[in-house]
């Protein structure tokens, strides 16, 4: 009998927190409302529509035409532009996400060994991340002149013969690299601030163990920051793939030999010169679907080399 | 505070309203075109007599940079809201044709007994106004390539001018003996000439061609055409009379043809009052005729007005039409801008002959009109051009001989027309 009536008033009270639960998820929803609308609206039925224009022929001006996989098939198969364009930016992100994360990570830690200027250089450093892309490309077109730019003269001090840089389809390529470089002051502040949270008592303890500044990086910093440089690593993968800016002020049509069609110029030049927008449509998923791959698999094996402070 | 607030508001809406409902009932045309600061002049003030004539129609231009006015007349008409009338360029021409952007205008030229198409040059109206053998464009002007040489240039090297009798071999030994280190750096500061803007004057003239007759199939792979290709080439890489992209990539050729640093260049009729006239300073030029290969041919093109086919007043956009390709517009922008006329009446009026500028044989533009050849009538053409530039251009760095060049790009060309119909 008073089993009963305990197993009733737990009913009653999970009835009561059920409907307290229910109100609760609804007020919930209620506050994500203008974000799921807004992603919605602005993410997700693009993307939908885009899946779906993937699968036709369209040139915005004649009524689509349902091709099926059409598009993918012929990108696959026959589109020279489309495994050059893969080719370029692939070879891009290899060059450019190394050096920059290296670069990025050195300069944060020297930036965090309290010199003095730090404050001056942080700002230095950090300016070309915050500049307008397209003008600091078109100064960088101007560095990179081969007859009389600032680069090849400055190399002329170093007894280095002048390069063609963009001019020539064997030096288009690291001209983009070395540019890529300048930008490295955001990556920078991100790595400063994981640089600051790790805790002094731990270069102390390593200290008084008799541990030099080798040893404290590898095995202090590195582990302290791994969570900073996956964050890093992914992004620089999304946006090393990504870069269109650069590649479409400075070659527009793609570089001699097209050794400047970045992906995202290509798919640019079919959607927008071309008007194919189902074809470029393909383009954009199949980006969209090796990005993701990379990712995933990025995020699959970090956990062998992130470490997490709080999750311990 | 708040009572200023509500008046300003309200102020806002009147205004709106008194917008909406203008007492104005004439019709807006909206006409797109490009051109530079002394173009803009010319047809402000024809568009301008134009309203004088036809009280009941307002015209607007908007001026747009030539390399964006094809964007723009896709992109707007796929909005939904093209202009009514727009200048269009030879080199995309068909392909607006093919996706029917362009009102057909062969019944409004039957109709009308004041159009007289005939008094256009054929080379033209086929060339870029005609579409599938269907009329969608007037042409307003041609734009067809010529040498300018520097004569100052000549009469010091003691080299006679360049002129019909010139082919090919007569033209690369002028250009050696042109070719020269001046200051004794051991860099070549003076050179004899530079390539045409467009490689395909040079497959014409060796009698090549870009594709079959029946535009199915790409045909630079023949010797006829990777052979004139090389010859170009070769005027940079093997005789080096001609600069290279280091050179010209910082000021380009016309830069140098100005500074007095290249013997022979070749372009339009319109450089000389766009550009030559501000920039020449110390030397005489003039023009003559573009040497000849295995024939004589150079490549010709030029704008065309066309009325959009969305338009709402295709009748008063057709009028406006007629006036920015008749005679009275032709002879002012021939006067003020040496614009070769499209209309023969116009042409051998003395209104482009007869100016009192250089260059002096102006004459050799209109000669070279039945010798120019268009880029292929397709719809994929700028895909096209830009897909073999693109290889091209390593052949004209010398990394690679224009046959491999020719045979590599071929095939990518045939799958581009494959699929674009």
């Amino acid at each position: 009998m008073k089993l009963e009536s305990s197993q009733k008033t737990k009913k009653k009270a999970d009835a009561r927190y059920s409907n307290l639960a229910k109100k609760e998820a609804l007020q919930g929803y209620i506050f994500i409302t203008p974000w799921v609308a807004g992603f919605i609206a602005f993410a997700l039925f693009p993307m939908i529509f885009s899946f779906l224009i993937s699968l036709t022929k369209w040139d915005m001006i004649k009524p689509a035409q349902f091709i099926g996989f059409e598009n993918y098939s012929r990108i696959f198969t026959e589109d020279f532009r489309f495994r050059q364009a893969l080719w370029v930016t692939a070879r891009y992100a290899a060059l450019s996400l190394p050096l920059g994360m290296a670069g990025s990570l050195i300069l944060a830690v020297m930036l965090n060994m309290n010199l003095r200027g730090t404050r001056l250089f942080r700002t230095i450093f950090y300016m070309p991340a915050i500049l307008p892309s397209v003008a600091v490309t078109m100064l960088w077109l101007w560095i990179l002149k081969p007859r009389d730019g600032v680069l090849n003269y400055l190399l002329g001090f170093l007894h280095i013969s002048p390069k063609p840089w963009i001019s020539d389809p064997n030096w288009a390529l690291p001209s983009f690299v070395i540019m890529s470089l300048w930008g490295i002051g955001g990556g920078m502040i991100i790595y400063l601030a994981g640089l600051q949270s790790i805790p002094q008592e731990l270069y102390e303890a390593a200290e008084i163990d008799g541990a030099g500044a080798w040893v404290k990086f590898r095995r202090i910093t590195l582990p302290m920051i791994s969570p900073t440089i996956l964050f890093n690593l992914v992004m620089g993968i999304i946006g090393s793939f990504q870069v269109f800016t650069a590649s479409f002020v400075m070659t527009p049509n793609g570089g001699p030999g097209y050794s400047t069609l970045f992906y995202v110029l290509y798919l640019y030049q079919k959607a927008f010169r071309y008007l194919q927008m189902g074809y470029a449509s393909a383009l954009a998923w199949i980006l969209f679907v090796i990005i993701l791959g990379l990712t995933l698999m990025i995020l699959r094996t970090s956990n062998r080399w992130v470490y997490y402070e709080s999750a311990e | 505070m708040r009572a200023a607030v509500t008046a300003v508001i309200i102020l806002i809406l009147l205004s709106a309203v008194g917008c909406s409902s203008r007492k104005d009932d004439r019709i807006n045309l909206i006409i797109t075109a490009w051109g530079n600061e002394r173009e803009e002049k010319t047809l402000r003030s024809l568009i301008a007599e134009f309203a004088k004539t036809h009280p009941k129609i307002r015209v607007e231009l908007q001026m747009i940079p030539h390399a964006r006015v094809f964007d723009k007349l896709m992109i707007s008409t796929a909005g939904g809201r093209p202009p009514d009338v727009s200048r269009v360029s030879s080199l995309w021409f068909h392909t607006c044709a093919e996706k029917e952007l362009f009102e057909r205008l062969d019944n409004y030229v039957n109709s009308d007994k004041t159009f007289d198409i005939d008094d256009f040059y054929q080379e033209a109206v086929v060339g870029w106004g005609k579409h599938s053998g269907r009329l969608y464009a007037i042409p307003t002007d041609i734009d067809v390539y010529a040498m300018y040489f520097n004569r100052t240039m000549f009469d010091k090297a003691g080299i006679p001018y360049p002129d019909w009798s010139w082919d090919w071999k007569d033209y690369l030994s002028a250009a050696k003996k042109l070719t020269k280190d001046t200051n004794g750096d051991g860099k070549i500061d003076q050179w004899g000439t530079s390539l045409d803007q467009f490689w395909q004057s040079y497959i014409y003239q060796n009698g090549g061609s870009i594709l079959s007759p029946d535009l199915k199939k790409c045909t630079l792979n023949e010797p006829r055409a990777w052979q004139a290709l090389q010859w170009m080439c070769d005027l940079i890489n093997r005789e080096k009379v001609a600069p290279g992209a280091e050179e010209t990539a910082q000021i380009g050729t016309r830069k140098l043809f100005t500074a007095g640093r290249l013997g022979m260049f070749i372009s339009g009729s319109w450089d000389a009052e766009l550009n030559f006239k501000d920039q020449i300073k110390n030397f005489e030029y003039d023009a003559a005729p573009l040497p000849k290969g295995k024939i004589r041919a150079t490549f010709i093109g030029g704008g065309a007005y066309a009325i959009l086919s969305r338009s709402k007043h295709k009748q008063e956009a057709w009028e406006l039409v007629k006036w920015m390709t008749g005679k009275e517009y032709q002879s002012r922008a021939a006067i003020d801008s040496q614009i070769i006329p499209s209309r023969k009446s116009v042409a051998k009026s003395g209104a482009f002959l007869k100016l009192k500028k250089p260059p002096k044989n102006r004459a050799v533009f209109l000669e070279m009109i039945k010798y120019g050849r268009t880029l292929p009538p397709v719809a994929c053409a700028q895909e096209m051009n830009e897909v073999i530039s693109a290889e091209l251009a390593l052949a004209i760095l010398g990394k690679e001989s224009t046959k491999t060049a020719c045979e590599k790009v071929t095939p990518k060309v045939n799958q581009l027309l494959k699929y674009s119909e």
